[in-house]
Parts: C-alpha cells; structure tokens; sequence
C-alpha cells in the first residue's frame, strides 16, 4: 500500500509554522493568530515527567538547581578545569581507558549540557510555550554559540539572555547577547586585550604576545546586525574589536572576589583600550558604556532592520520571502522602534494569511512526533541526572544536525528548507519514528492520533494499511504533511 | 595559552559523488576528492617558506621547530609527516600564495564562493564540481548528513553518515516504496536514493570521524562502480587563539588530523591512487602578524595540496609575493599570486576529461581563467 499527501486543517498547519502540533491533552486554538500572539509572551516553568519511563502525563516541574546562575556555572567550569589537570597528573601512568573514566565522571559532575538539552527538548515535547520556544530557537541560533567552553554557560545564556529578552527591543537583546560569557568566550573576545592595557603590559613583560583579536567584532556586525551589505571596512572591524578589548574571561577564578563582581557582566577594566574609538564614521568613547551604545547603534542601522527582518521572514514565512512581508516586518520595526515583540507580532498576523511552503527543522519535526504520539520519548531531570544515561542527552540533536550543544560555526544552521533535504535526513527520520513509536512511553496508536489530528479518510485508509502500528506511525510523520508547512 | 584542551569545531562530513550507468566519459576510473578545510588555513604555517626572513619577525611565536623539509625553500608543518612522505615521493604537490578571487574575510560568504565557484558569495545555487560533473554528465552521490554546496548541481547527487539512533529499526525497501507518495517531490528524489543505496552495497562502518570518513571514501572510490568524487569536511581551522608554534597547538591537531586523513585515503584507495587526485580548499588564508592570542586573524592568500598518483608533486608550486608590509595583501595577509581556480580546473580537466576552456567558460564563469593543468599533472 502507498501514502499520498493530503492537505491539513489551516490552524494545524499554522501551529507547525510558528509553533509546534499540539499534544493530545493540549486544546487546539479557536482563534489562532490571537493564540500564538498570546503564546508568544507565556512564561511557563518547563514541565515533564521525572524520567523517560514515567507516565507522560505526569509533569513536574524542571528541577531549580540545574539553572543555578552564570556564577555557579563559571565555578564548575573551574573546578572541572582544576580536576582535569589534576587526574590527567595523578594518573599519567594509568591505563588509558580508567584515566577517561575518572575525567568523564569529573565532567558530569560539572558541566550542565546534558540539563540544558534535555530541558529543551523537554519543553518541545510538553510545552504550551510552542511559539515562544520556536521564537527561542530562532534567536538562540541567530546567537549562535558553539564550542567547548561555551557548552558550560550556553543553557545559561538561552535562560536568561534570549527567552526573557527576545520580545524586547533589539538593541538590547544585542547587547545581552554580546555580553554572555558564552558569546565572549565562543568568538576569542576573552583573548581580545589591549596592548595599551596594564593586563597587555603584564603580559608583554612576560614575554607573551599581545594584541587585539577581531573575531566578535567581525561577527556581531557581520552575523548578529547588519550583515555584509551595510558596506563596512577593515578599519571599522579592528576599531570595534577596541571597544570589545575587555570583555570577558577565560574562567573566573572563584577565589577571587573581584572576578566574581562581573561574573554577570565580564568586564575586566585591565585589559580594555584607552581612548577614543571611531565605527561607521561614529566615535564613541573608552569604558564599559562604550559597548551599549555600540550595540544600540548598530541595532538602529537600516541594514540591521532589513537583515533581521528577512531572517525572520525565511525562517517563519518562505523561502523566497516577498518584498511585500519584508515591507510589513520593517514597517513594524520602525514604528516600534526597533521592538522585537511588535516584529514578532507582526509576523504572526502575516503568517496565518501569507505563508509559503517550509520544510520544519528536524528539531521541530522531532518534537510534532513526540507531541502527536502522546508519549514520553525524551529524557526527564532524574535521567540526566545519571551519568551512565545522563550523557546520551545530547544524542537526538546530534543525530538530526541540529544540536544546540555541539560544535559549529558562528552563522548557526541554515533556514533554508533546501539545507535539511538528503538522503541521510531522510534515513534519520524513518530511524527517529521507529525510535519514538517503539520507545516512547505512553503512546496513543496511529489510530487516536489520526482521530485527534483530524486527518482525512483516504489518508487515513492508506496510514491503516502501511504495515505494522510502527510501520504505521513512520508513515504518519515521514510524508509532506508532517515535515512542511504547506503554502 | 589556551590552557584547555582544543576539541575540535563541527561535525565532519563525507560527501561523495557518483556515475549512473549510462554516464560516458574518456576515463571513468579517475577520481576526485576534496577536503575542504574549514576556518580558513594558515598557508604560512602549514608550507612554509624558510627563505623569507621577514616570517620570523612577523611571527616568531607561530614558527613551529622540527619542520619537515621539502627544499632549500619549503618545509611542510612538523604534524604532517605522511604527506611529507608523499611529497618525497613526488606524489603531492604544494601551492602557495593562492586563493579563490574572494577578499572580503568572511567565512560564510568565502565557504559559499569557494564552494559555488561563481563570481560573487551566494550568486550560485549549485557548486563547481556538481556542475563539471553535470557537464560531464556524471551523476553524484554525497556522504554526510547534508548535500555540500560544492557536489550540487550534478543530477543524483546522494550522501553518506553513519547512523546512531537507539531504539530504531533500519528502513527497508518496503517502507520506503510504501512512503514514497506522501513525500514531496524533492523528498522522493532522496527516497529513491535511499533505496538504489539499500539495493546495492550497504556500508558498514560506524565512524564519524573525519578518518573514519577518509576510510570509507577511498574504499567507496576504489571500487570500479564507485562514487567520482568526493569531499571531507574537516572543521577548525578559525586559529584565532592558541594556534600554537614551537609548542604544539591548534594547528599541530588540525593539520595532524588532515594528514592522517591523506594516510588513510592514500591505503584504502589501493591501485586506484593513480587515478585519483586530492585537494584541500580552504576559505581564506591568515594575517602574517601574530594578533594577541598567539593567533591569527582572517586573511586573503593561503596554501593548498595537490595530490595522488598522476600529480606531478614534489615540489611547491608558487610565484611568491614576499612579505614586506608593501607586498602584503592590505598591508596585512600573504597577497595570493595563483588563482586557486585554476588549480581546481586543472583537476576537473585531468579528472572529468573536460576542455580547460569549458570550464573556465561554464563552470566558473572566468574565460581567461589561467590554465595550470600542465605544471600539475605528470
């Protein structure tokens, strides 16, 4: 027997573009555009079953103690530091295997990413919060941070740099973004020092090499705001990395307390560049408050409006976004001046009437299979918190290409649809189905799901015929109607 | 200075590209591959010019000691002892001072250029070796999670990354046939891929490494049916701290790693290493200056190698510019004197059996693009 694709309900197919499908405990949205504006705003707490093997309606909330704040982070970050070199010393003659045990079971100790993934992936399979997630990954890609260091304080970053600021003005989520540990440890800007600088003296004097590194100067205008087109220079870049020089740490060191005053805002007075500095023809003075009005200046650039705009709108709307909802997006921007929940708002007036066609990231898929099945495929807190499970946290994303948690370049993953289409994405879907239909806990048969989805009869007919009830959920989530978002 | 341990940055990938049964070239055994060094490669670092007195004074801290001597003139980097060995065996050839005609320093823009081959970032939506090989109407297939830009373009391009997914059961030919109508058109393209893979030869192995992929690569392009070309995607190369010089740092894994990768597809290509020629691409090269965290900033002119049985190596192929702040590129970078794309029509001509003139003309869109073919090939 062979599937066909049918069209879905227009408030299904909204939902999958700015949110994500509803669970089956979950009340589909009468007045959707009114539902997403709403949802955009939620402050839920994330909820999930305890563990994987739990009753998926049995939520609890997201245990406090694994979003214990930038400076605990930092402090794990220096012990597991400290620990590392420490066994790698005591067992240097050990056999390979026990040394990588040891640091293994020192680095769970310490390091929150499997907290941070699995409470993502949490919140995509529960969450009410669909828009607002969706909107949270959009920028938390937009921010990207990927490299080893970063990982410590990225979940931190998500918490409280994008979520609560994304629906702000950009300007400030800008400079929130820019002044996070992870952002300032991702892109070198801890290396950034001034050879001006008592720091750059020390260093001198030790025989050490110092000097500016441009690397977040040149991606917060050329990734973060403007982009390539507003035109500017090599000058401009080197002269931004001089209002940088200064912010950030490699690791704060828990001993000593004046570390810990900028724990939340590292930026350490030693290392920046005296003086007067000149970006985009616009001169700006030394110290810390540089930076905000270097951020505040870029985020009112023309060029920043219409690259952030048309992100969004490839992101949410098409492809081949047109001038017309480009238009409406920057419209809104200027008359908010520049708010972000106006943009947001706008954009999901614009995608209920307007939409093109967009393949979903397989994050986003991932988490529609596991919300339409009713069940409980993802790790809960007390999972995570065993080591031995605790680290195949991060396994599903990994799989998929779309980890937050993992290594990768500064312009984040692709919006393009084209970007996600090949032969092992498609592999990787068919596994993930079987995967969740044969380990999720809880779940409903193909047959409730086709009921509470509303699917048509003839698709229904041939979803019946597919083969066994797995074979039957794979060919309920890998088709058309579940991957896009249909125009 | 970086006082962690370096790990590396993005996933590797394998791309590979194949001929359907009805392609009909001049010379189906040759094959291609490219490793596509991403984060932009310091040329002076990894061959490096001893003559030119000026490097130390600019770079003393980045100057690795034990270097790995090719001539009076050139070394390779101390990590890469294998394709020094090949080198000796005048099996791999050396560029220096090139680049792609790309000056802006972005690594996005300069991955899609170098990738598109076309005028400008992002003008092109299919890749240089996927239209050559379009041209050469030769089909693709493409090992990694996703399609690279650089294969796209040739019909059938199809890829290649081990699977780990707990809990789940392999797709079968049934499945897929039974899938195939709901899927989009652009989805069922890949279904039948997924399916001609299923019916032919399954691949067995499990790593993900970058030599894991090296592995499969010149096992997969061996066989007489095999894949044409293929692309390697090792990530990292953004040294803007820690890059390291007479103590061992970034660039010693990195270019550690990308020569045991050339190891590795140098023993699994067997016999075939005669047919076969690799090289590495990278986005830009780096500032000559030392910046502050014993790194290096985005550059213009780099290094790249040419390799494999027909390549007329042993030696490093460059008119150098000098490094006198007034020959420097912007007073700052190694100034490129080859274009890099000559370098790759030379292969696509020698590998494809194409007129140079066609791919200047039709596939990077520079008719008087400079033919090399002859001071690369034996």
């Amino acid at each position: 027997m062979k599937t066909t694709n049918s069209p879905k309900s227009p408030t299904l197919n909204y939902m999958m573009r700015v949110g994500l499908l509803p669970r089956p405990e979950h009340e589909v949205p009468s007045d959707p555009v009114n539902w997403a504006i709403a949802n955009l705003y939620r402050d839920d707490p994330t909820l999930s079953p305890p563990s994987d093997r739990d009753d998926p309606t049995n939520l609890q909330p997201w245990p406090e103690e694994f979003d214990p704040g930038i400076r605990r982070r930092l402090i794990n970050l220096w012990r597991w530091d400290e620990s590392r070199d420490s066994i790698r010393e005591r067992l240097k003659n050990a056999p390979e295997r026990e040394r990588q045990s040891k640091l293994d079971e020192a680095q769970f100790k310490y390091d929150l990413r499997w907290h941070d993934a699995a409470r993502m992936d949490a919140r995509g399979s529960f969450g009410e919060d669909s828009v607002r997630q969706r909107f949270g990954h959009f920028w938390f890609n937009h921010f990207t941070v990927g490299n080893y260091d970063a990982f410590y304080t990225a979940g931190d970053m998500y918490e409280h740099r994008i979520l609560p600021h994304m629906n702000g003005d950009f300007a400030n989520l800008l400079y929130e973004a820019t002044t996070h540990y992870s952002m300032l440890r991702y892109l070198d800007n801890v290396s950034n020092i001034s050879p001006r600088s008592k720091a750059g003296q020390w260093r001198r004097m030790d025989g050490k090499q110092v000097g500016f590194n441009d690397n977040l100067a040149r991606e917060i205008m050329e990734l973060h705001s403007c982009s390539p087109a507003q035109g500017y220079t090599e000058t401009d870049i080197s002269e931004a990395a001089r209002i940088l020089a200064g912010w950030g740490d490699w690791a704060l060191n828990p001993k000593n307390e004046r570390d810990w005053l900028s724990a939340e805002r590292p930026y350490i007075r030693n290392k920046a560049e005296p003086g007067k500095k000149t970006v985009l023809g616009k001169t700006y003075g030394s110290g810390y408050t540089a930076l905000k009005e270097f951020t505040a200046d870029l985020a009112a650039l023309p060029q920043t409006r219409k690259f952030i705009c048309y992100r969004l709108a490839l992101h949410f709307i098409s492809d081949e976004p047109s001038k017309r909802l480009t238009d409406a997006l920057e419209t809104a921007w200027v008359q908010s001046n520049g708010n972000l929940g106006k943009v947001h708002e706008k954009l999901l007036e614009i995608a209920w009437t307007d939409g093109g066609r967009k393949l979903l990231w397989p994050s986003h898929w991932l988490y529609n299979t596991v919300r339409i099945s009713g069940s409980n495929y993802f790790m809960g807190h007390k999972d995570v918190f065993n080591r031995k499970s605790g680290q195949r946290a991060m396994r599903p994303m990994r799989e998929l290409g779309i980890s937050f948690w993992e290594d990768r370049q500064p312009n984040g993953y692709p919006l393009e649809s084209k970007e996600w289409i090949s032969l092992e994405h498609l592999d990787r879907r068919i596994r993930f189905a079987s995967a969740v239909y044969g380990t999720g806990s809880g779940r409903l048969t193909p047959q409730q799901i086709m009921n509470n989805l509303g699917i048509p009869a003839e698709m229904q007919t041939q979803i019946r015929n597919a083969g066994s009830t797995t074979d039957q959920f794979t060919a309920l989530v890998v088709n058309q109607w579940a991957m896009e978002v249909q125009a | 200075m970086n006082r962690r341990d370096f790990l590396k940055m993005g996933a590797g990938g394998l791309a590979l590209a194949s001929l359907p049964g009805w392609a009909n070239i001049a010379n189906p055994e040759r094959r291609l591959v490219i490793f596509f060094l991403e984060g932009g490669l310091d040329g002076l670092s990894t061959i490096v010019p001893k003559l030119e007195g000026r490097l130390e004074s600019f770079r003393e801290e980045l100057m690795p000691d034990n270097l790995l001597d090719l001539s009076s003139h050139w070394a390779l980097h101390p990590a890469m002892r294998a394709t020094h060995q090949l080198m000796l065996q005048q099996d791999v050839l050396g560029i220096h001072a090139t680049s792609f005609p790309y000056t802006k320093r972005s690594h996005f823009e300069g991955q899609n250029l170098i990738q598109g081959g076309g005028l400008a970032p992002f003008s092109e939506s299919t890749g240089w070796v996927g239209r050559a090989l379009d041209i050469a109407s030769n089909g693709g297939r493409a090992m990694s999670l996703d399609t690279p830009l650089l294969l796209r373009g040739a019909t059938g391009v199809d890829n290649y990354f081990p699977a780990h997914v707990n809990g789940s059961s392999n797709p079968t030919t049934r499945l897929l046939e039974m899938l195939h109508g709901g899927l989009s058109p652009e989805w069922q393209t890949e279904n039948d891929k997924l399916m001609a893979r299923l019916n032919g030869r399954v691949f067995n192995s499990r790593d993900r490494s970058p030599r894991g992929l090296s592995e499969e690569a010149g096992k997969a392009l061996a066989r007489p049916d095999g894949p044409v070309a293929a692309m390697i995607r090792l990530g990292g190369y953004d040294t803007h701290a820690g890059q390291g010089g007479k103590n061992p740092g970034r660039l010693f894994s990195l270019t550690g790693e990308l020569d045991t990768c050339i190891s590795t597809l140098r023993k699994n290509l067997g016999g075939a290493w005669d047919n076969t020629t690799f090289i590495t691409l990278t986005e830009f090269g780096r500032t000559v200056k030392v910046n502050g965290s014993s790194g290096t900033e985005h550059g213009y002119g780099t290094a790249m190698l040419v390799g494999g049985g027909a390549v007329n190596g042993g030696a490093v192929l460059a008119d150098w510019p000098g490094l006198a702040k007034s020959d420097q590129f912007e007073r700052r970078d190694l100034m490129a004197t080859i274009d890099s794309r000559s370098i790759c029509a030379a292969v696509l001509e020698h590998t494809f059996g194409l007129e140079h003139a066609e791919i200047a003309e039709r596939v990077f869109f520079t008719p008087n693009l400079p033919r090399l073919t002859d001071r690369i090939y034996l």
